[in-house]
């Protein structure tokens, strides 16, 4: 979505609608107040002075006889502009500060960082006060004093965005091309900083407002006869008790000045997709987007698109087990068996858009199952829902699903009604990157023994024994002094080993792997494939082994599916795999593109070209098989 | 004319005092003028940090590393110029481009710091935007993406471009990163035919770093193997898959998983 579609539409909330109402109301009061009631505002009355509220003056008089409301509206302008003004000024000064350590490098870039660091120290309205003091008392001083007060952390806000885009490859492929450091700087660091820079420069600007009414509340900024909110708040808080209006008044504007620029610099967060998730408007588009998911769809209601869907996609919900040895079709003796299992995320508008398009299979008791399929297939999707992982804007839907002789009923919102008390006891995960699947701060040890404390019920003792028990089976050297290590002192086959040994703690019928061996060398590769065959052999548990290296699939599996698509297009045993015996266009087309120890040397690799659609050849052999 | 790469008793280490980690430990390696040499090792074995200090990326903390005869590590002024003419492809083709700049304009980008580096004045924008149409064809993507934004491509395209952006600095050596790691096995072979075609019709020559030995058994003469910073063996890679001197190799090539 662009980002003006985006605007659009994060203004189309209410939020988004209050903003833009508040932001206009502020506006003509900064271009129009003064205008139009700048003269009757300055117009001292001698006869009504510090009136309480009356039909002719609704919040009461000033100490001169001025109206109180017609002041407030007044000095809007004064107020406002000058807190953007400071925020214009203190934001630039604090991008150039957190970008000249890039372009300056070395030494002299560390000694920039070093002094962001200590500024950042001070608080900054302390850091403003003191700037204004030594300024002098005057708008702009209060100005600049302000702006300045910015600059530490604004730099270091700078500074961090841009480090984190400074590692990235497209900065490196610039500096080996060799476009000069400033230009790298502007042209591909400063761009994709923009946004966040953007939202907090808003929000920085409510800031500003509220320090500017500070330092004149403390009469450093504004002099008399000039007057602005803070000016007009600390005359008006010495009659407190006659006339509370005279100081609540201008007190509220700066509220609502400083909200105004807070909630615009939400709605620019979402507009231009930096919004956290936890912002207002990403949690009302969220429910929003739940409840238009999840209408359409009921628990486990046959989708009303299946049968079209199905009819134009030839063996995407028939395929059967060819030569499956082993492998049973009947979901009440299979470990785990789904029917017409289904994946959407809605799209732009809403509308659903299917993932993973009617998938029927059934794992067998004892069995390695492999799914195999290019990014994008479907294939980590359909491990996900089987685990019931699924989170929202998901939605998932089957016509039947089985785990362990047990229904699952999918409930409302997609998810499995009864898996959980499944996970550690008889359902087991394995992720792909077991850096970010263990918690970083906490011991190996105790990651694993907390699935025994858990589903398990086993006290701290047990758990912590049966632990070591597990990382010794899993074969992780000096299980004992390794329970206590933290998860970077493990290399990254060790980590996988532990995240085995964790679903090793029950006795799992099942073991889930998605992509497990991905980010590991090939030689850690082999000693992880072996170690799931011999817990397979020697427990009889069934895996599910996802990955998109088709080799890694049919050394490990004794049968494989392949997804295309959303679509299972492939239900084939390894052996027939690995004699070439596959039915699907697609399965043939990859195998033939993986290349081997024994792949001639000259000829061009094999490959598979942009548009190629397969779906659309196999219903075309199909056809002409028919007649 | 094309020059060889030559990395002379080279050693890199990152962190300074009881912390030095030795990256590459004193390596020598020559890359011949028109060859395509495999890399291959571990993680950590070195290969990909080896492959940064020719470019620059890293400095070597002892040795040096020559483009013929004109040293490039610690280099200034022109000689600094000259190790342009080495150009790096890297791995993940997600952050290998300005997501914000189309696939246009990063190209030119490439095509002005060419003409920078050669002192020539640099050409209109027509032309350049014509020259940008004919790289983008070397690669077979239509002229039509070069106003693409990269996230509109897929990620074999993407490699494809990146591709198109090392020729564009008129390259004498190529240093291929793990560029097929991230890709689909499916589209894998159309990044590497590439890279071979335009390597016989510009004859610059390949560093091919890769994890996977059945891809640089496929695509390259010769293979070089590193452990932990250190070289372990190089040779022809025949002779290396087939009769490998050290029972490292032997291990890793046992690793492979076949079909």
């Amino acid at each position: 979505m662009t980002t003006s579609r985006r605007l659009l539409a994060a203004l189309r909330t209410p939020l988004g609608a209050l903003a833009v109402l508040a932001c206009s109301a502020l506006l003509f009061l900064v271009v129009f107040g003064p205008l139009l009631w700048g003269s009757s505002a300055a117009a001292t009355d001698t006869t009504a002075i510090a009136q309480g509220t009356s039909p002719e003056h609704p919040f009461g008089t000033d100490g001169s006889g001025r109206d109180i409301l017609l002041r407030t509206l007044v000095a809007a302008r004064l107020s406002v502009t000058m807190a953007l003004a400071a925020t214009a000024v203190g934001v630039c000064a604090g991008i150039i500060v957190g970008l000249l350590p890039l372009i300056l490098g070395g030494r002299i870039g560390r000694w920039i960082v070093a002094g962001i660091n200590i500024g950042v120290a001070f608080p900054g309205l302390l850091l403003a006060i003191s700037f204004s003091v030594i300024l002098g008392q005057s708008g702009f001083a209060a100005t600049l004093a302000i702006a300045l007060a910015m600059v530490p952390s604004y730099g270091r806000l700078t500074h961090n965005l841009a480090a984190s885009v400074w590692g990235r490859d497209f900065i490196s492929a610039a500096h080996v091309l060799g476009v000069p450091v400033w230009k790298t700087v502007l042209r591909h660091v400063l761009p994709n900083v923009r946004d966040p820079l953007i939202v907090n420069a808003a929000v920085t600007a409510g800031n500003a407002l509220v320090s500017f009414a500070g330092l004149s509340f403390l009469g450093l900024g504004i002099q008399v006869p000039q007057y602005d909110w803070g000016r007009m708040l600390s005359e008006g808080m010495s009659r407190m008790f006659v006339n509370p209006a005279a100081a609540l008044v201008p007190g509220a504007a700066i509220i609502l000045a400083g909200l105004t620029f807070v909630l615009l610099g939400e709605v620019l967060g979402v507009a231009l997709g930096t919004g956290n998730h936890g912002s207002v408007i990403a949690r009302f588009h969220r429910r929003l987007r739940a409840r238009g998911a999840a209408d359409p769809t009921a628990a486990s209601a046959p989708v009303t698109d299946t049968a079209g869907v199905s009819a134009d996609t030839p063996g995407a919900s028939t395929v059967s087990p060819r030569h499956g040895k082993g492998a049973s079709s009947h979901p009440e003796t299979a470990v785990c068996s789904v029917r017409n299992l289904r994946v959407s995320a809605p799209g732009p508008k809403g509308e659903p858009n299917d993932l993973v398009r009617g998938v029927s299979f059934d794992i067998g008791r004892g069995e390695i199952v492999g799914i195999v399929g290019e990014s994008g297939s479907g294939k980590s999707l359909t491990l996900m829902s089987l685990a019931g992982l699924i989170e929202s804007p998901l939605h998932v839907s089957a016509d039947a699903a089985h785990f362990d002789g047990e229904d699952l009923t999918l409930r409302a919102d997609g998810h499995p009604r009864r898996l959980d008390r499944h996970f550690g006891e008889k359902l087991a995960m394995v992720f792909q990157d077991p850096m970010s699947s263990l918690n970083p701060a906490l011991h190996v040890g105790a990651q694993v023994a907390e699935t025994g404390r858990l589903h398990l019920g086993l006290n701290r003792a047990q758990a912590r024994d049966r632990a070591i028990g597990r990382l010794e089976d899993v074969r992780i050297p000096e299980a004992r002094r390794r329970f206590g290590q933290y998860p970077h002192e493990f290399s990254g086959g060790m980590r996988q080993r532990a995240m085995i040994a964790a679903g090793l703690m029950g006795t799992p019928s099942l073991i889930l792997a998605d992509e497990p061996t991905t980010a590991l060398d090939v030689t850690v590769q082999a000693e992880i494939l072996a170690l799931l065959r011999r817990i397979n052999t020697e427990v009889g548990t069934s895996i599910v082994f996802v990955s998109h290296d088709i080799a890694v699939v049919t050394s490990l599996c004794t049968r494989v599916l392949v997804m295309y698509r959303g679509h299972l297009v492939e239900n084939v045993s390894a052996e027939d795999l690995r004699a070439g015996r596959a039915d699907h266009p697609y399965t043939r087309a990859l195998l033939a593109t993986v290349p081997t120890m024994s792949t001639p040397r000259d000829a061009p690799l094999a490959s598979i070209p942009d548009g190629a659609d397969f779906l659309a050849e196999a219903s075309a052999l199909v056809e002409k098989e028919a007649p | 004319m094309t020059r060889a790469l030559s990395f002379e008793t080279v050693s890199i280490s990152y962190g300074r005092g009881a912390q030095t980690f030795t990256a590459v430990d004193s390596v020598s390696l020559r890359l011949e003028p028109g060859e395509i040499l495999g890399l291959v090792g571990e993680s950590g074995s070195g290969k990909s940090t080896l492959a940064r200090a020719a470019v620059g990326l890293v400095e070597p903390a002892a040795g040096s590393i020559r483009l013929g005869d004109t040293v490039i590590s610690r280099a200034t002024g022109t000689d600094l110029r000259e190790r342009r003419r080495i150009q790096m492809i890297f791995q993940d083709p997600q952050s290998c481009f300005d997501p914000r700049r189309t696939i246009g304009e990063s190209l030119d980008e490439a095509l002005v710091s060419a003409y920078r580096r050669e002192g020539e004045p640099c050409p209109s924008r027509q032309a350049r935007a014509a020259r940008v149409g004919e790289l983008l064809d070397s690669v077979s993507l239509p002229g039509e993406r070069a106003a693409s934004l990269p996230a509109e491509l897929s990620g074999g395209q993407r490699q494809r471009v990146a591709v198109a952006r090392a020729i564009a600095a008129e390259p004498e050596v190529i240093l291929a990163d793990e560029i097929t790691s991230a890709l689909d096995v499916s589209v894998q072979g159309t990044v590497l035919n590439l890279l071979r075609e335009l390597q016989r019709d510009l004859g610059f020559s390949v560093l091919f770093i890769s994890h996977n030995l059945a891809v640089v058994r496929a695509v390259c003469e010769r293979v070089a193997v590193m452990r932990g910073g250190r070289l372990v063996e190089v040779g022809e890679t025949l002779r290396v898959m087939e009769s490998p001197d050290q029972e490292y190799t032997r291990d890793l090539i046992a690793a492979v998983p076949s079909l």
